[in-house]
């Protein structure tokens, strides 16, 4: 296997990751990977699992289809068709987790203070479900190029492990990128200005409100038909 | 307050569309298992004797920028280059929602939005051509409309309409 086909995963990657359509999921997965501003360590690692979940999501589907146990068509219209019909509420029940706003005393108690406490810690098992999940969540470019673009690469290099793991990482990598710029610069000025705590959880309520507008977004757009321009 | 009428809207307003989302299905169910008479009359209407190549621009429900433009510089070229073909029925260019008819989606296993060429003969398909890589072309005109028009000849001269 050449290197242009190597760099050909890794571009139809990197276009599916900056064109606008999964721009929603993007940018709260930067809030979510960025967050923890005062710990360097936890940001790399929440960026590297989030990257290992979109991956992981990837070489699946490419050993589903690849394997010929289910038709391209299938599993993309399927994943179209529900899960980013789901995924708005979900986002939302998440921001609201990480808001505080699912509190015991909630009228509709879904989640406990445990689980709460965990989503806002934000332990590593977070990323990787969020990179799963968005991974899934299939709009048309991120379809077209995985299923239409991908897939039939790989097919013809018979590589079902190399080529899914290169484009996978060609997704999470601009995201990875800006969420470690977002983190670093922050922790810069939290600690010029002496207001690091501040910082941290000013960052942790602005990822909480990203999700909650991500989750309005995409139940705006894939469950009640409203189209935006820029989409 | 503030806090409780946020959760209380928010929580709403995810289970609302939740809901929305099942009832939407379900009717979306029904009425393909009822089949679409529309489209059936369009489709049994627009039945040509001798050769025809349907230029089809298929998208999903939702579209976005790349989807549009896709139909648009698929349209563009068969207006362009394949005036007379057009204007004597043996090319006709046709938009569908493909995630509202899954059946045509897995007859020609179609992903997500993309052109597709089916050459028929007097009603009855011959071959087709699922052109996917218009994906990567969507920001070069010039190599997009080079690619399809390269199927769409081979399809033409296959089927003896060109030389």
């Amino acid at each position: 296997m050449s290197w242009v086909v190597v760099t050909s995963a890794l571009w139809f990657g990197i276009m599916t990751s900056i064109s606008p359509c999964p721009l929603a999921t993007n940018i709260a997965a930067i809030g979510f990977i960025s967050r923890d501003v005062g710990k360097i360590r936890q940001v790399i690692a929440s960026g590297l699992i989030y990257t290992l979940g979109r991956t992981l999501a990837y070489l699946g589907l490419a050993a589903i289809v690849i394997t010929g146990l289910l038709a391209s068509s299938q599993i993309s219209l399927f994943l179209q068709n529900y899960l980013n019909q789901i995924l708005g509420p979900l986002l939302i029940l998440a921001g609201m987790l990480l808001l505080g706003l699912l509190t015991s005393s909630a009228s509709l108690n879904l989640a406990g203070a445990g689980i709460q406490a965990r989503a806002a810690k934000g332990g590593l098992r977070w990323a990787l479900a969020l990179g799963v999940l968005f991974a899934l969540s299939f709009c048309p470019v991120s379809a077209g190029l995985f299923f239409g673009g991908l897939i039939p690469l790989a097919a013809r290099h018979e590589s079902i492990f190399a080529l899914p793991i290169v484009y996978g990482i060609g997704t999470a990598l601009p995201v990875v990128v800006f969420a470690f710029i977002m983190a670093f610069a922050s922790q810069h000025i939290g600690r010029a200005f002496s207001r690091l705590v501040q910082v941290e959880r000013w960052m942790r309520y602005a990822t909480g409100v990203i999700f909650v507008l991500a989750g309005i977004y995409y139940s705006l757009v894939y469950v009640y038909g409203v189209s935006f321009p820029s989409t | 307050m503030i806090k409780t009428w946020t959760t209380r809207i928010l929580l709403g307003f995810a289970f609302i569309t939740l809901g929305f989302a099942w009832g939407k299905h379900s009717a979306l169910n029904a009425l393909q298992a009822s089949g679409d008479p529309a489209v059936a009359a369009e489709a049994s209407a627009r039945v040509r004797a001798g050769d025809q190549l349907i230029v089809y621009s298929a998208h999903l429900t939702f579209r976005c920028w790349e989807c549009t433009e896709i139909e648009r510089l698929a349209r563009d070229l068969v207006n362009q280059r394949f005036p007379d073909q057009l204007a004597g029925g043996v090319v006709d260019f046709r938009v569908i929602d493909f995630q509202r008819q899954p059946a045509f989606a897995h007859r020609y296993n179609i992903v997500s939005s993309t052109v597709l060429l089916v050459h028929e003969r007097d009603g009855e398909e011959v071959g087709f051509d699922r052109l996917d890589e218009v994906w990567t072309l969507t920001r070069d005109p010039a190599a997009f409309h080079a690619y399809v028009a390269h199927a769409m000849e081979a399809r033409l001269a296959a089927a003896g309409v060109i030389p």
